[in-house]
């Protein structure tokens, strides 16, 4: 893995140190700039007690990404990291994280309003996958819509086409002819997939609101089953009050093959909501809650979960929240009952 | 006062276009020279109203946009502490265009719009 690794953070570290035209202070949050290219990055400790298991403390996430905007053609963005390093656990005992290659790709600009990207990407399907660095989400739990049943990194080429006119929607699509390249560890990772092919459209009303649609259609490695996913998000702001949803439903057929898990229902979806009320500028009220029916188990499970955030500053935020999970059994369901705090900034 | 580098071929600006190159979805001026906008640091006066004359947001607000997009690959604008420093950053750099204090009066940019 090290070896792997070592042409990308050379790569990083040649990006950084390249020829610059105009620099600025570095302030804490908000990267580090050289003429055309950047280094940012973000860090996230949590500390996780499920009641039924000891309670840890853990480097959930220490990310680096890189980039630069180089010429019309040449645009590498870059981002690697270390992943769920447990730091102290009661009673001792420890995991070792991953290093894990989130992405790796290259922008050319056709035109101004159109990308193609070639690379390792994260998946555009619903708002939350794109966007999930631990500052920038409102609560430590990930919903399982946002995750478990599609490719959520892509690896080959996709188009972005971005009208920019604020009327026209937005729309990338994408298609991962094989595996993904550098590969998360089985650690990290419940289903692999390939020959994924998809898209994403999205309607931006303002910076903050935006309704979306998405489909995607592959292969699971493990399974050999083939899947066709059709997804939906939207976030609305009122005032104080913002409201963030997501719902997928997929159908799967085909191979089960021998040794993987059994397929219970040829489909599988999930739904979630989520308020975040604004208390003052820096404390967040979050309720939220999700049903997700996996096709592999029969029941679908519940999860409620309640939060407080405090963000002193855009880059820094502290959270604490309860989850609480119902209908389907702890021992395979990633997320369970329990407290969880965290502290997670940008840097 | 909204500046921009001599070299940048317009002469006027609306508070829409302004809001465009700031929320990186305007990149390029009228002869293709890529605009590179420049932001004072988050917790200065001129930032605080800038944001609330452009946007009808809070500096906060507008800094959770601009991470989002850092994390997605975006460059967010740049920025310089101090309004002498975005005067010599827009002077020097092709295609900059800044906010300074409406009581100055700049030499070597040209103005493109004055905010209420």
């Amino acid at each position: 893995m090290r070896h792997t690794l070592l042409p990308l953070v050379l790569f990083q570290l040649g990006l950084i140190f390249s020829p610059i035209s105009h620099a600025e202070d570095y302030e804490l949050g908000q990267g580090w700039h050289a003429g055309n290219y950047y280094l940012s990055g973000y860090a996230n400790i949590e500390v996780v007690d499920r009641f039924d298991a000891p309670t840890r403390l853990d480097l959930d996430d220490l990310s680096l990404f890189a980039g630069g905007h180089i010429s019309q053609w040449v645009n590498p963005f870059t981002e690697v990291e270390l992943s769920k390093q447990t730091l102290i656990q009661q009673g001792g005992g420890r995991v070792n994280g991953d290093v894990i290659v989130e992405r790796f790709y290259n922008d050319a600009m056709l035109s101004e309003h159109d990308t193609l990207r070639v690379g390792k990407i994260l998946t555009p399907l619903g708002d939350w996958n794109l966007v999930h660095a631990a500052p920038l989400i409102p609560i430590i739990t990930r919903p399982y819509t946002t995750a478990r049943g599609f490719d959520a990194y892509m690896s080959g080429v996709s188009w972005q086409h971005d009208p920019e006119d604020g009327v026209t929607p937005d729309l990338q699509l994408y298609w991962q002819p094989d595996n993904e390249w550098f590969k998360r560890p089985a650690s990290q990772t419940l289903r692999n997939f390939h020959n994924v092919l998809g898209g994403h459209i999205n309607m931006s009303l303002g910076l903050v609101n935006k309704i979306g649609a998405s489909s995607q259609h592959g292969q699971l490695i493990e399974t050999g089953e083939t899947f066709t996913l059709y997804g939906v998000n939207a976030n609305k702001s009122f005032d104080k009050l913002r409201l963030e949803s997501e719902a997928i439903t997929s159908h799967f057929s085909g191979a089960v093959l021998p040794g993987a898990t059994p397929r219970v229902h040829d489909h599988e979806s999930g739904i979630f909501g989520l308020a975040d009320y604004t208390i003052t500028p820096q404390w967040h009220g979050i309720l939220e809650w999700e049903r997700y029916q996996d096709h592999t188990v029969n029941m679908p499970s519940i999860n409620t979960l309640v939060a407080v955030a405090y963000r002193p500053s855009a880059p820094m935020v502290w959270k604490l929240e309860y989850i609480h999970q119902a209908g389907v059994s702890a021992s395979i369901a990633p997320i369970q009952t329990g407290l969880k705090a965290s502290f997670s900034q940008l840097f | 006062m909204v500046i921009a580098s001599t070299q940048v071929p317009d002469v006027n600006i609306s508070v829409k276009q302004l809001a465009d190159i700031y929320t990186l979805k305007r990149n390029f001026w009228a002869d293709q020279t890529q605009v590179v906008p420049v932001n004072r640091e988050a917790s200065s006066v001129e930032r605080e109203k800038f944001s609330e004359v452009v946007f009808n947001l809070s500096p906060l607000e507008l800094a959770e946009y601009w991470n989002r997009l850092r994390f997605q690959g975006k460059l967010p604008p740049l920025v310089q502490i101090s309004d002498q420093a975005v005067l010599g950053f827009v002077r020097s750099v092709p295609g900059a265009i800044g906010y300074i204090n409406a009581n100055q009066v700049p030499t070597g940019v040209k103005i493109l719009i004055r905010l209420p």
